[in-house]
């Protein structure tokens, strides 16, 4: 996968966390992986399709997930709620739009689909093999890793 | 000279917002009711826009791009088609130059990417629907 397809999506990613939560937001280090169920439970994607094809992949634990939808709905949630999941769904719809957004003004062409939310197979099924960019970022709510996967025609 | 949007005269007028999230949605209508609009109609996704658009006859339809059965550049399309006279603003994650071109061709009176700033939002809606921004014809 190329690399200048990532970096987009890691400075959308600063900005726009940056931006809803009002603080600071760590990068960590990136890794390259196969494809497989991101390491925490809740995962939403965002199909990516044009030049390459693939999704981008917002994923957390539970406690992050309830911490960030919460700060998102300016409430105290205690529990993952449907608008909860919803603000979270927006959340990657705007990282990944931005993300697009600098590479189509690059020269690129991709296009998106509106996010839905990942449902965890069974540990045997097998998944193709893709490299996968997970990029882990530390925020003031717990740990979100976005995870990029491009497929090159 | 920049101006709040508490600055704003309040002056009712009608809004349908078109997004496929709650909470998009919930975002955009708090910025319209802090300037005296009123949320006549959601729509999830383009159809029930379109839909929306002909059976309200809202004073401003704030519409997102990406959007499941119809996405926002064929919804704006089919309505400017039937009402040259709309006032389209589109509200997306997607801003890229080709993008704002586009709808802007198309008949959008204005462009605002997301995520937004709220009185920055709301002063293009005021805008919009003043008459004091339209886009082009």
């Amino acid at each position: 996968m190329r690399y200048d397809y990532i970096e987009p999506f890691v400075t959308s990613t600063i900005r726009v966390l940056g931006g809803v939560l009002q603080s600071n937001i760590t990068k960590g280090e990136v890794s390259l992986t196969e494809s497989g169920w991101p390491a925490g439970d809740i995962a939403i994607e965002v199909p990516l399709f044009g030049d390459s094809e693939g999704n981008v992949v917002l994923n957390m634990n539970t406690a992050t997930a309830v911490k960030l939808s919460a700060r998102l709905n300016g409430n105290a949630g205690t529990s993952l709620s449907p608008i909860g999941m919803d603000a979270l769904s927006e959340l990657i719809n705007m990282i990944a739009g931005n993300a697009v957004s600098v590479l189509n003004d690059e020269g690129f062409d991709f296009t998106m689909s509106p996010p839905s939310i990942l449902v965890r197979k069974n540990s045997g099924e097998q998944t193709s093999l893709l490299e996968v960019f997970r990029i882990p970022f530390l925020t003031d709510c717990g740990d979100v890793t976005i995870q990029v996967t491009l497929r090159t025609h | 000279m920049a101006h709040s949007v508490a600055d704003i005269d309040k002056k009712d007028f009608r809004c349908l917002i078109a997004d496929d999230s709650a909470f998009a949605r919930r975002n955009i209508a708090t910025v319209l009711e802090r300037l005296g609009g009123s949320v006549v109609g959601e729509a999830t996704n383009g159809l029930e826009a379109i839909d929306l658009y002909e059976k309200l006859r809202p004073d401003v339809v704030l519409l997102d791009i990406t959007m499941p059965q119809l996405d926002g550049v064929e919804t704006l399309r089919k309505i400017m088609e039937r009402h040259r006279d709309a006032k389209v603003i589109i509200v997306s994650s997607l801003g890229h130059k080709e993008m704002i071109w586009k709808a802007i061709c198309l008949g959008a009176k204005s462009f605002v990417t997301k995520p937004f700033n709220a009185e920055y939002a709301g002063m293009i809606i005021r805008d919009v629907v003043t008459g004091t921004i339209g886009g082009m014809k």
